[in-house]
């Protein structure tokens, strides 16, 4: 309790480093064993991305609820997003600043709504003009403008492997970015908690003063973040105690002074 | 300060024991710092409850001596020999003080607090406002150390050596920021220890003539060199 109490004074001092060594800390944490929710949620991010869509401007007049419930339900089509009306408000005034204000008073006045259609993977061009003609005749040619087929995946194909590759090892990446965070933080908090560790060394006849501080801070909040995501998640396994043992091992590494500079007499 | 003696005997025991013991023993000690020789071929006694003013210039080694003492540093060549064991407990009082700035002066007391040494806290807290009051820092227990003058400073840090009951008290310059009023204050308060609770004082000062005042032994050194050890009067 005495060194966790030392580790906490730390907070008061040195507000920004303390933070960056909980957040450290606490991503490890999460990521080793929120491992699989990860995975999962990245493999949909890119299913996500890789989808073509195309814009379509419709007449105003029209029921684009039921547009959308139609749209919808139609074979390869994947989602079917109204843009809000924040959005199109904010897209006529820049429009006002780029064609004048009675131009665009004129197009207002048609009261059009733009929606945009996620198809879905895989879709041929054929069957992507096959939509794009249903679009067409359920609402009447007058009344839809539509844009292009875009097509992220066309971009994507070139890359689809090293990118698929690198989402893969997402979590490790994190994993690495937390501990270096955690790293950062230990290395420059050392000078301090040296300072106190010397002092309480000299004065208390205590022994691997900053040692102790350090692993008592990190375990604590390693604990703390494990068991909330024991709550969250239901199990655990061994795999789940390397936060533990890196940054048990980085702070050996870095608090060595305090093993050799001791008990010389 | 009838009350600072309770508790602190048994601490002192080692002292008794050893009456006729030294407590450091140096022989032919030599350390050099690349090509600058601290101290060559020094070769001294300490014994229980004495009081030993080391002087000399700046530069004459003192300090390199405190550390061998302190146990901070290895000599290259030579031998120190120590009385040893756990019942021995050497506090020090840096050149440099190592106060922890940000925190007040009470809170830099508070870290010379060992459960092993008091009963409670109280028993602590009561030698803490004795020697504060004694040294005058009373009014300045809420100040923080950053904001405090040198001369503070160095009772702060005399306060929380004296603190940890020591058996050995090795301070390096701890009066070189106090007026002459202060460090005789400072010197009986040490005194007292030395006669009452059988503390060992080894105290540096480049300051000879502060020194001559005092009752004590008198190591004095000149380019890393012992040039005399014996009693203050015979020098």
């Amino acid at each position: 309790m005495f060194y966790l109490n030392e580790f906490l004074k730390l907070f008061k001092s040195h507000f920004l480093l303390f933070t960056l060594f909980v957040v450290g800390i606490a991503g490890m944490q999460t990521i080793v064993m929120q491992e699989e929710w990860i995975q999962e949620k990245t493999a949909q991010f890119q299913q996500k991305d890789i989808r073509s869509y195309f814009n379509a401007l419709v007449s105003g007049d029209l029921n684009i609820n039921g547009v959308q419930r139609k749209m919808s339900k139609l074979p390869g089509v994947a989602l079917v997003n109204i843009a809000n009306a924040k959005n199109l408000n904010q897209e006529i005034s820049y429009l006002k600043d780029s064609f004048g204000a009675d131009t665009v008073d004129k197009l207002a006045a048609l009261k059009y709504q733009k929606i945009k259609i996620v198809l879905e993977n895989k879709i041929s061009s054929k069957n992507q003009n096959l939509i794009r003609e249903y679009l067409e005749r359920l609402i009447g040619k007058d009344n839809v403008t539509m844009g292009a087929v875009k097509s992220p995946r066309s971009l994507m194909e070139k890359d689809k492997q090293n990118l698929s590759q690198f989402f893969s090892y997402s979590v490790y990446y994190g994993f690495v970015f937390f501990f270096g965070l955690f790293l950062f933080s230990v290395l420059l908090l050392r000078k301090s908690v040296t300072n106190r560790s010397f002092i309480i060394r000299k004065f208390q006849r205590r022994k691997y003063v900053s040692f102790k501080i350090f692993v008592s801070g990190a375990c604590s909040l390693l604990v703390l973040f494990c068991v909330v995501n024991l709550l969250m998640k239901g199990e655990m396994n061994t795999l789940n105690l390397l936060p533990f043992v890196c940054s048990l091992g980085a702070i050996m590494l870095i608090s060595q002074s305090d093993f050799t500079s001791q008990g010389r007499r | 300060m009838k009350s600072l003696f309770q508790g602190f005997n048994k601490h002192n025991q080692f002292a008794r024991k050893s009456a006729q013991q030294f407590l450091f023993h140096l022989d032919d000690v030599c350390v050099s710092f690349g090509k600058i020789k601290a101290l060559n071929s020094v070769s001294l006694t300490i014994n229980p409850k004495e009081i030993v003013f080391v002087t000399g210039k700046s530069g004459a080694g003192k300090s390199t001596l405190l550390n061998i003492l302190a146990g901070d540093l290895r000599p290259d060549k030579g031998r120190v020999l120590g009385l040893g064991g756990s019942q021995l407990f050497v506090s020090q009082v840096f050149q440099d003080l190592k106060l922890l700035e940000d925190l007040s002066v009470e809170e830099n007391l508070w870290y010379a607090y060992d459960k092993s040494i008091y009963k409670n806290k109280k028993e602590f807290q009561e030698d803490l406002h004795e020697l504060a009051n004694v040294l005058g820092l009373s009014r300045f227990m809420h100040l923080r150390v950053m904001d405090a003058n040198g001369g503070l400073k160095q009772k702060v840090a005399m306060i929380r050596a004296l603190l940890t009951r020591p058996n050995v008290l090795i301070a390096d310059e701890p009066t070189c920021a106090l007026d002459r009023e202060s460090a005789q204050k400072m010197f009986e308060v040490l005194n007292f220890y030395n006669l009452k609770r059988n503390l060992t004082v080894i105290w540096a000062s480049h300051n000879r003539e502060l020194v001559k005042d005092f009752p004590g032994k008198i190591i004095h050194l000149e380019n890393g060199k012992l040039i005399y050890s014996g009693h203050a009067c015979f020098i």
